[in-house]
């Protein structure tokens, strides 16, 4: 559902981004993207929503290729973005209203909007409450609910956890679950090894642009996934091929 | 969705402080703008229509016997749309005063009594849709892509199929239905201030419409502003950056560009002073005359005086012939008689012949300096054409330069309404001349008088029918001006897109 | 750690881009200002001296031709200070024109010079200080105290047991000073222009100590701007607030109160126009003179019928003069009588409007205080002879000029008309080929006078200064830095 093919990108000061990335992300599957800031996690997510054009190779949602033809693309998929402070003015339900409506789904009622607000874990009294009220933590909710209204065959996250708390954090992952369940196809790029570990089903490592590892959930089941992170930070760049 | 998106921009924008603000100051200083312009022309109407009645009264025809230097006075009436934009008019004289000399003079009534108003202008239609709505307009729009980037919806929109263009078109047509609900009503209050004034009558055929055609460029100014605060949004990635550049462009075009480029169209072709011209023309003149005295000095006053003298040397004679034949009491001799029936009282011819003399000379020396003025007049409006082309180009850099062009170029109130002003006193002195200075005049000390014109029983003088340019010639005037606005509306629009489909939405 | 906090904001301030801009507008349109001024003043002064020059070229010594139609020209000359302030002067007259009957006009010559300038409007000092350097002012200060707490700053300062007071006051003093060097280094140039023209010179006593006090006044408006700006970052959040919140405030103070006071005074208060006021006086002194020429061919008629004279003739036979003899002393009285009735009602008709007109003035200038824009305009503009007291300062001085000519001429001659014949009764020692026409000396205020009128406005500067300061002070004590 989501493939990268050798995806390159090399910025205007010769800053290498991204470095052949390949591998795909299947539908009914959870695919988290680990690495540290500036690794180019939130480049490749960039590259499949059309805001930047890869240097060389190409990725594909749906097989249809993000930066060729990127209106069709974006159609099969939907974005969790990071720190989003949406529509200040609106209520929540407006915001929601307005992103269903350009997604496409028109003609909802209220009673959908409600639901899945409370899918996401918005109180219900949040509804009518203008958003330049909300916490950090409810406007990330808000931005999932968005998100799920769409829905696509594909979910592209960013840092979708950075600022949840544990309860919240783990109703997330039940949700994600679910969409899993439901054959989506879910990129997520985070921080957070702990979630990582609870709920991919495929992690990437990415160092400097390259992807370095990828790691079943079996393998990962076992051993502890922070020690292979930790590891796998520390391996020089040779000795890639021996390690896959 | 193109409605969806229309719809979200008009309710963002309208929820927003700066909405509110522009809301109260649109429908405080409007209304308020318009309803002291009905005043202030109330006011000058009922003076013009006063001075008007007094000077017919008392002067309209010249008082018994007439010499031929009477002075006829003309007034210019009030223009209505002055209402709008006061333009020039607090610099056009109000009065044209004829002459004999075929050069009328203007007279500007100083109106010092009210040295606030003077130090910071009026608050006229245009002074607000220039000053104020532009800022304002501005103040809303200045952020519409920029603030999208920064509270991160401007990805979730992209996120979904939608084309980059149409977010633009989206925030654009927004953003300017938004601001066209309060102005529209401050608009429709103006107007009905404007309506309940027994002078003015909106639907009238001299104002209807051309207040439709302000109106309209109006609104086709505001499309231009809002696609420029929507296009400096485009050229930074934060909101302080846009409001710089909001400061910067507000004060160049409002500020800067209208006022700087008439100083550089003064360096590049710079103009003798006008009292310097006058001045000119004054020692031209006398020059002319003091030429033609002299002539008249050498050729026809000699001329006069000796034919004089010859004939009161006859007169005598003859006396002395007839004192002899008194004393005689002889009869005349042939010669004598002959001198004594000679016709020598020709007096009138000789004085009928100086006075052609003179006409002919006084005529002369009319055109002599009809010429030379005309000359230098034409010099003088050939430089001030050159010079208020280059201006007038120059300051089209601006789109509000172009409107204020346009507004006061309708109004009667523009850069060509001191020309349309003289154009209307020479009209004027003509016509005066035709009726009355033609028909007596006092030259070189003699006076000419036409046939059956009586001294004693002159016709009245005519009134100065003062006509402005008529909305047809008006257009045909800006419509250059009016061609600009829509074009920096698109250039605005384009150069948004441009800079759109290419940045960065991260 | 006051002079730490105020070279950080002064480094801060001058390393923005704002900082570029506003000194990009400053120095080109300062010193273009200035040009244009100089070379108006340059043409004004050349028109005034060749026009006097002219005058009295024509009417050197000696009138020629009937008294009553004398008429002296008085000229005003161009105020050098209107360089920096044109205020009022475009609007004055040029000239006085004493008439016989003691009413005397003001006309203003009337061809018009650059009509694009005259549609736009100039740009004097004043109006570079009020519009540019102000909104300059504003758009450097106005997220002084927002902008740090969005960037978190405010806190670590805080955190640093810095006085919120002493926040402040770097901020007012390192912005200040950062304003003051893009105008001072475009002031400089603008002066250097000025100095460049023969007919201007900074140094003069005509201009220097005035110069000094209209740009010490400059400074403490700028501070006040620089303070109000400070002041509204404290009522704001954010910068986006900040800056709406300073685009607004400056809009009413530059623009809506300046040219809406003298509106509203208009509304509460209004006063008839005065070309319709001149009219009425004429119309009054026509009526009265109508009234003395038929008095005086009554009394001449009478007398010459009891000396059983014709009444429609005049010579110089003894008959005659033993009549115009008596008639002589009863002449001059029913003159010096109609003289005084016609004085004393057009002088109630002016006081009357001249009242009404101060009510009004005052009544503007009062609204419009609330805008140290325009008390700073007053200031400025009454130091240059430019300002709302320039037109009573230009009667004054018609007035004067008026009387002048009036004890030197007109007063010396009688004018007896009877209706068809008009006679002159000269005073004595009147020899009118060696009387000459006075002129008109015209006086501007002195510099200790222009600051005795302005002294409130002065005040009001200051006090806008204490006030938004401690405005921002409270607000910043209560002020939520997280």
């Amino acid at each position: 559902m989501i493939t990268l093919r050798e995806l390159t990108k090399r910025y205007e000061d010769n800053a290498l981004a991204l470095d052949h990335v390949s591998y795909e992300v299947k539908p009914g599957e959870i695919f988290c993207l680990l690495g540290a800031n500036g690794a180019g996690k939130t480049t490749t997510i960039n590259i499949l929503l059309d805001f930047i054009q890869p240097t060389s190779g190409c990725a594909l949602i749906n097989g249809h290729d993000c930066n060729k033809f990127p209106l069709e693309a974006k159609k099969y998929v939907s974005y969790v973005s990071e720190n989003v402070q949406l529509y200040g003015m609106f209520t929540a339900r407006q915001n929601l209203r307005f992103f269903a409506d350009l997604s496409g789904k028109r003609n909802l009622s209220d009673t959908d909007l409600h639901d899945v607000m409370r899918r996401v874990g918005l109180q219900e009294r949040a509804f009518s409450m203008r958003v330049k009220n909300f916490s950090k933590g409810m406007r990330q909710k808000l931005g999932i609910a968005i998100a799920l209204l769409k829905d696509p065959p594909a979910i592209l996250m960013d840092e979708p956890t950075s600022g949840l708390d544990p309860k919240s954090g783990l109703e997330f992952l039940s949700q994600l679950g679910q969409l899993r369940d439901a054959g989506k196809a879910i990129l997520i790029t985070t921080h957070d090894i702990f979630r990582a570990k609870q709920i991919a089903d495929h992690v990437g490592i990415m160092k400097q642009g390259r992807l370095i590892a990828i790691r079943k959930r079996s393998d990962f089941k076992q051993a502890d996934l922070e020690e292979i992170y930790m590891r796998e930070m520390h391996v020089p760049q040779a000795r890639l091929s021996q390690e896959s | 969705m193109l409605r969806t998106l229309i719809v979200k921009e008009i309710a963002d924008t309208a929820l927003g402080l700066r909405f509110i603000a522009t809301t109260l100051l649109c429908l405080l200083l409007i209304p308020l703008g318009m309803y002291v312009g009905r005043e202030d022309y109330e006011q000058r109407f009922a003076s013009y229509q006063e001075k008007h009645q007094a000077y017919r009264q008392r002067h309209g025809t010249p008082e018994p016997p007439v010499i031929g230097q009477e002075e006829a006075q003309g007034f210019r009436p009030p223009s209505v749309l002055s209402i709008f934009a006061s333009g020039l008019d607090p610099f056009v004289p109000d009065t044209v005063i004829t002459s004999y000399t075929g050069v009328f003079r203007t007279v500007k009534e100083p109106d010092i009594d009210n040295p606030q108003s003077l130090l910071f202008g009026k608050l006229d239609w245009l002074s607000s849709i220039t000053l104020i709505v532009s800022l304002m307009v501005l103040i809303l729009t200045y952020d519409a892509i920029s603030g999208e980037k920064e509270r991160g919806t401007l990805r979730l929109i992209i996120a979904n199929s939608v084309p980059r263009h149409r977010i633009l078109l989206c925030k654009i047509a927004g953003k300017y239905v938004a601001f066209l609900v309060p102005f529209g009503i401050s608009v429709l209050i103006a107007l009905l201030i404007l309506e309940a004034s027994p002078l003015i009558s909106i639907t009238s055929s001299h104002i209807g419409p051309t207040l439709l055609v302000i109106l309209g460029v109006t609104l086709l100014f505001v499309l231009s502003m809002v696609c420029l605060g929507v296009c400096i949004s485009t050229f930074t990635q934060h909101s302080m950056g846009s409001i710089m550049l909001l400061f910067l462009a507000w004060a160049l075009f409002v500020l800067g560009v209208p006022k700087a480029c008439p100083i550089l169209a003064e360096v590049v072709h710079p103009l003798q002073d006008s009292a310097g011209i006058d001045f000119t023309e004054r020692m031209v003149r006398e020059d002319i005359e003091r030429q033609f005295e002299q002539i008249k000095k050498e050729t026809i006053d000699p001329e006069y005086r000796a034919e004089w003298d010859a004939m009161m040397r006859e007169n005598r004679n003859k006396a002395q012939i007839e004192a002899r034949l008194r004393e005689t009491g002889r009869e005349p001799t042939e010669e004598e008689a002959a001198v004594l029936n000679r016709d020598i009282n020709r007096a009138q011819a000789i004085i009928d012949k100086r006075n052609e003399g003179a006409n002919r000379l006084a005529g002369e020396c009319d055109t002599r300096i009809a010429e030379a003025l005309g000359r230098i007049e034409q010099d003088y409006q050939n430089k001030r054409d050159a010079q208020s082309a280059v201006a007038m180009n120059l300051c089209r850099i601006s789109p509000v330069s172009c409107y204020a062009y346009v507004v006061s170029g309708l109004t009667g109130t523009g850069v060509t309404e001191p020309d349309n002003f003289f154009r209307n006193a020479q009209r004027f002195q003509n016509q005066v001349e035709d009726v009355f200075y033609d028909q007596v005049a006092w030259r070189l000390g003699v006076q000419r008088r036409a046939e059956g014109f009586d001294v004693f029983d002159p016709p009245p003088f005519p009134d100065m029918e003062y006509g402005y340019p008529t909305l047809a010639e008006n257009i045909q005037a800006v419509w250059p001006d009016v061609l600009l606005l829509g074009l920096f509306s698109v250039f605005f629009g384009t150069l948004a897109f441009v800079r759109f489909s290419k940045c960065d939405v991260r | 750690m006051l002079k730490t906090l105020i070279l950080k904001e002064v480094t801060t301030t001058i390393f923005d881009l704002r900082f570029v801009i506003a000194t990009l507008l400053c120095v080109v349109l300062i010193p273009l200002g200035m040009y244009v001024s100089r070379k108006d003043y340059e043409g004004r002064l050349a028109r005034y001296r060749g026009e006097h020059a002219q005058y009295r070229q024509r009417h050197g010594v000696g009138i020629s031709g009937n008294v009553l139609e004398v008429e002296a020209q008085g000229f005003r000359p161009p105020s050098p200070l209107s360089i920096f302030a044109s205020g009022v002067d475009s609007f004055m007259p040029d000239r006085v024109l004493t008439s016989y009957w003691g009413l005397y006009h003001t006309a203003k010559e009337s061809r018009t010079g650059n009509t694009h300038s005259l549609l736009f409007g100039k740009t004097d000092f004043v109006f570079c200080v009020t519009f540019i350097v102000s909104l300059a002012a504003l758009v450097l200060s106005f997220n002084a105290i927002s902008g740090e707490r969005e960037t978190g700053t405010l806190r670590l300062m805080i955190a640093n047991s810095v006085p919120r007071g002493h926040i402040l006051l770097g901020k007012l003093v390192g912005i200040y000073v950062a304003l003051l060097i893009p105008f001072l280094l475009s002031l400089t140039i603008a002066l250097l222009v000025l100095e460049a023209s023969p007919d201007v010179s900074i140094a003069s006593p005509e201009i220097g100590p005035a110069f000094l006090v209209i740009l010490g006044l400059t400074g403490l408006f700028l501070f006040g701007m620089v303070t109000l700006g400070i002041c509204i970052s404290t009522f704001a959040r954010t910068s986006a607030d900040s800056i709406v919140l300073s685009l607004l405030i400056w809009a009413t103070l530059a623009l809506g109160i300046p040219k809406v006071s003298p509106m509203l005074a208009d509304v509460l208060y209004p006063v008839e126009r005065p070309d319709l006021v001149n009219l009425k006086k004429g119309l009054v002194a026509e009526d009265i003179d109508k009234e003395l020429v038929a008095e005086t061919k009554k009394l001449r008629d009478e007398v010459y019928t009891r000396h059983n004279l014709p009444v429609n003739m005049a010579s110089s036979a003894q008959e005659f003069k033993k009549a115009d003899a008596e008639l002589k002393p009863a002449f001059q009285s029913l003159l010096e009588q109609y003289r005084k009735r016609s004085a004393e009602a057009l002088q109630r008709m002016e006081q009357d409007y001249r009242r009404r007109i101060h009510v009004r003035s005052l009544l503007a200038v009062n609204l419009s205080r609330i805008s140290p824009v325009c008390s700073y305009t007053y200031v400025v503009t009454a130091l240059s002879g430019t300002g709302t007291g320039e037109p009573d300062n230009f009667l004054r001085n018609a007035q004067q000029y008026q009387d002048a000519v009036k004890n030197n001429i007109y007063g010396k001659v009688a004018v007896i008309r009877t209706g068809g014949l008009t006679g002159y009764l000269y005073a004595d020692g009147y020899d009118h080929r060696s009387i000459s026409l006075p002129d008109m000396a015209y006086s501007y205020p002195t510099l200790t006078s222009a600051l005795a009128e302005i002294w409130p406005d002065i005040l009001l500067l200051a006090l806008f200064c204490a006030l938004f300061w401690a405005l921002a002070f409270v607000r910043l004590n209560k002020y939520d830095v997280r």
